[in-house]
């Protein structure tokens, strides 16, 4: 087979990816961006503002972490309306996510825009586009691509990416309302939430949710059941890792019960907990420590030349094994962990459509549904937390002393591509040192000493796939959009 | 520029009678202020520089609608390389089955990623006319696809958007951006800047508009153009009133000011107080957040302050009339943040030779 490199489009970061005469594929990373770097010497709250701009779709996420690592670092915790108004955010930003990753990322993968675009329905805004497009066809429709849907079929998934579109319009206002703006939000602060709670606040956003829910309850995973219909070759392309572990999300605190996503590992059927088991390996990637093996992360030092080597990203593992981390691995986790009944028919709609059970259903189809399936979850989540918020309550506890305490704290959230993690030092109210683990470093990492390929480059090797081919090429880039996957988040 | 805007909108004084003690809110243009084609000058440039939220979305609609039944679409580039992708995502933001219409119909965008095919890369040549070049990254001379100088050499205009691509920060150095900026000056390509994290998403469409149909916009002397760029967000603050009073907030979540909990307000230069993000629904101070100058060039360390640290000089703030000058006072905050950095750095230098000079004449231990 011939060397051959393919530039993934459509995901964050420049994603590349590059197969040698072997056949085997392997990701092309781009240079480290060092946040962690960064944020040495700074306030912890300019970190929970920084990491925001790691990647665009989980700021909300990284924020949370930042800020959960300083309180737990200094021991504060935030009242309720302030840990409710977080989830909220929390929860927009990852139905923002999994509708923008659907409709704008994904779905060119099954069918383009320059098919979509020709749209033969009654809606006057894409009559609109299908007429302008005909009259002097612009660059990026002069791309049409063969696909297996009929004209009716065609016409639905483009009056969809209109709804989404909107839809992520109403979303994007939500979290502005919440946050100030998105995709950087400015409310997420020490002690809670700075949003003034009001009740006409909660009216909008209640209108809003109205506004946008028949289309995330429905739509949405309807049309995710049309693509995999339509494209049976999904059920089995991109499997090959077998860990999933999740960080556990949205009203953890509360007690196990309360919580919509529990944390864990789970590994060959069995249950772990996801605790302190989480070690970096840099044996392929671009780093090394001065002197000798076992010295503090923060030490790492670029290493551009070191042999063996292959990527900037770092290569974490639970119990020195790969692990997947996603939307499919909160769904297995919830599920197994028994607290299932706000599940509803969400797993079983999943494993029909699979006809596989969810645990095996670590696939190109298996990862889609499962986003979309979590969707319909998480609509029902903001309506419940906006019904569990009172304005004459405070939403912040401020406490000054956080800002010159010492201590070290972990802050575990689940991004929309899976979990992040960060770690702070702190001392006198600074940060000595900072650790991010982030969702594309589990899923994207590289081979550690064992030699064991992280889940991306797993799934990418599990069939014979030829990137010097355009069918290889369309199911490698299927396969890396079914892991949310952004290289600006796996070298942070 | 700022008087005769004020000039053409009756009551959109800041001060004066009827002044609400809270502060005020951008005034919000009725709907049917704004006419079908073909356009007046004079309603577009309104449009461009001063809607703010609901009327700019209809706007919007209305231009895209009449604008894309006719002409020819005109070129685009948007470089996104290795970039978090944040102006690109609050784009989404302006109720946009329009904005789809626009990137798809009115526009010949190349490299918007809803678009962008499988494996499709940007176009270097054959573009029907000459493209404006949207820089969210400055892309790696190494990289062969990305050819930057044969872009730029055809370019209508440079845009820089975002801070990142502005002034250089976390994966973009200051030497890459005046690499670009000579790259243009060389070819005679104008080029403009849009800060922000992200840059309001009106910012963006209201320049590509003014540049096609009014020409190039008026820069100040960071490049942004004045239209969006020339006042202090305090102007329109809705906390300018507490301000005024000298209510400030003591603690992240507080009403009041927060100029004493770092806000950048008075020398940040935006009108996001006015257009705000995401369909004019919210901005940082809206909810809660103090302003952390996103769109300066000092970004993030703002000469050693960071992004909460307080200002000097928050005294003069309950002086009002001094932030009515919001621009002068503005400039006189920076001097002093400037000299008073110098200061202590002087101060730090000194004590440091001294240290020195002490140790040396300390006599040393057998």
């Amino acid at each position: 087979m011939a060397a051959a490199s393919f530039h993934v489009s459509r995901a964050e970061g420049r994603v590349a990816l590059a197969q040698d005469d072997s056949g085997t594929i392997r990701l092309v990373s781009t240079a480290p961006r060092d946040f962690e770097g960064l944020l040495a010497g700074r306030s912890p709250l300019e970190a929970v503002y920084l990491t925001q701009q790691i990647s665009a779709d989980s700021g909300v996420s990284h924020a949370l972490a930042a800020v959960t690592a300083w309180e737990r670092a200094v021991g504060l915790n935030p009242p309720a309306n302030g840990i409710l108004l977080r989830d909220l955010l929390h929860a927009l930003s990852l139905l923002h996510a999994h509708v923008r990753h659907f409709y704008l990322q994904a779905l060119p993968d099954y069918i383009a825009a320059a098919d979509l675009a020709a749209y033969r329905g009654s809606w006057p805004e894409l009559q609109r586009i299908s007429r302008a497009v005909a009259a002097h066809s612009p660059a990026w429709a002069k791309a049409p691509g063969p696909h297996p849907f009929n004209a009716a079929q065609v016409d639905r998934l483009a009056e969809s990416r209109l709804r989404a579109v909107r839809t992520l319009g109403v979303l994007q206002r939500m979290l502005a309302l919440l946050g100030g703006k998105f995709p950087v939000a400015m409310s997420i602060v020490p002690g809670g939430c700075s949003v003034a709670l009001s009740d006409a606040l909660l009216l909008r956003l209640r209108r809003y949710l109205a506004e946008a829910r028949p289309f995330l309850d429905d739509q949405m995973f309807e049309d995710g059941l049309l693509v995999v219909q339509h494209y049976p070759r999904v059920k089995t392309l991109g499997g090959g890792s077998r860990g999933l572990l999740c960080a556990g999300t949205l009203g953890e605190d509360e007690g196990p019960t309360q919580s919509m996503v529990p944390a864990g590992a789970y590994i060959a059927g069995h249950l772990e907990s996801f605790e302190r088991a989480v070690t970096e390996s840099i044996a392929r990637a671009y780093y090394r420590f001065p002197g000798g093996k076992a010295a503090p992360r923060a030490l790492l030092q670029p290493a551009a030349d070191k042999p063996g080597a292959y990527s900037w990203i770092k290569a974490p593992r639970f119990r020195g094994a790969p692990m997947e981390t996603g939307a499919l691995a909160r769904l297995v986790i919830t599920q197994v962990t028994g607290s299932r009944s706000h599940l509803g028919s969400v797993p079983a709609d999943i494993e029909a459509a699979l006809g596989a059970s969810l645990e095996q259903g670590n696939t190109v189809a298996g990862r889609m549904l499962s986003r979309l399936g979590e969707a319909r979850l998480l609509t029902a989540r903001c309506a419940a937390l906006l019904e569990r918020l009172y304005p004459a309550q405070p939403a912040v506890a401020p406490d000054a002393a956080m800002f010159s305490a010492d201590g070290v704290g972990v802050g575990d959230v689940e991004a929309p591509a899976g979990a992040v993690r960060h770690r702070l030092v702190l001392e006198r109210g600074q940060i000595a040192s900072y650790d991010i683990i982030t969702p594309s470093t589990w899923n994207g990492s590289p081979s550690d000493e064992r030699g064991e390929p992280g889940p991306l480059e797993a799934a990418l090797n599990a069939g014979t796939l030829n990137l010097a081919e355009r069918e290889g090429r369309l199911a490698a880039s299927r396969i890396v959009h079914s892991f949310c996957f952004s290289m600006a988040d796996a070298v942070h | 520029m700022r008087g005769q805007a004020q000039d053409r909108v009756p009551g959109r004084r800041v001060n004066g009678p009827g002044a609400n003690s809270r502060g005020h809110r951008a005034r919000r243009l009725p709907h049917t202020e704004f006419p079908t084609m073909p356009l007046s000058r004079r309603s577009l440039l309104k449009w461009i520089a001063l809607t703010a939220g609901g009327a700019a979305v209809t706007a919007t609609a209305r231009l895209t609608s009449a604008l894309a039944a006719q002409g020819n679409p005109a070129p685009l580039l948007w470089v996104n390389d290795d970039g978090a992708d944040l102006n690109l995502l609050a784009q989404l933001g302006r109720d946009l089955p329009d904005f789809l219409e626009l990137v798809s119909a009115r526009w010949d965008v190349a490299g918007f990623d809803a678009l962008q095919g499988a494996g499709v890369s940007l176009p270097v040549d054959g573009f029907s006319s000459a493209p404006v070049v949207l820089l969210e990254a400055i892309p790696d001379p190494a990289e062969a696809d990305l050819p930057l100088e044969r872009w730029v050499e055809q370019a209508k205009a440079v845009i820089f958007l975002g801070t990142e691509a502005c002034y250089g920060g976390i994966r973009t150095t200051l030497e890459d951006v005046r690499r670009v900026e000579a790259l243009c000056r060389g070819h005679k390509t104008p080029f403009l800047k849009l800060p922000g994290v992200p840059v309001p998403a009106h910012h963006i469409v209201g320049v590509l508009s003014h540049l096609e149909f009014v020409g190039f916009p008026a820069l100040d002397s960071q490049y942004r153009p004045e239209l969006y760029y020339g006042q202090v967000i305090c102007e329109h603050c809705e906390r300018s009133g507490d301000l005024e009073a000298g209510r400030y907030a003591e603690f992240l979540g507080d009403r009041g000011c927060l100029l004493r909990l770092g806000c950048k307000g008075p020398v940040t230069h935006n009108s996001c107080s006015q257009v705000r993000w995401n369909g004019g629904e919210n901005w940082c101070v809206g909810a809660g957040g103090p302003c952390v100058g996103c769109c300066e060039p000092g970004f993030p360390d703002h000469g050693g302050l960071g992004l909460y640290g307080r200002l000097p000089g928050d005294r003069l703030a309950p002086r009002s009339p001094l932030l009515r000058a919001g621009d002068r006072l503005g400039k006189a905050l920076l001097g002093v943040t400037a000299a008073g950095i110098a200061l202590h750095q002087a101060r730090r230098w000194v004590t440091r030779r001294e240290a020195a000079r002490a140790a040396a004449a300390a006599p040393r231990e057998p």
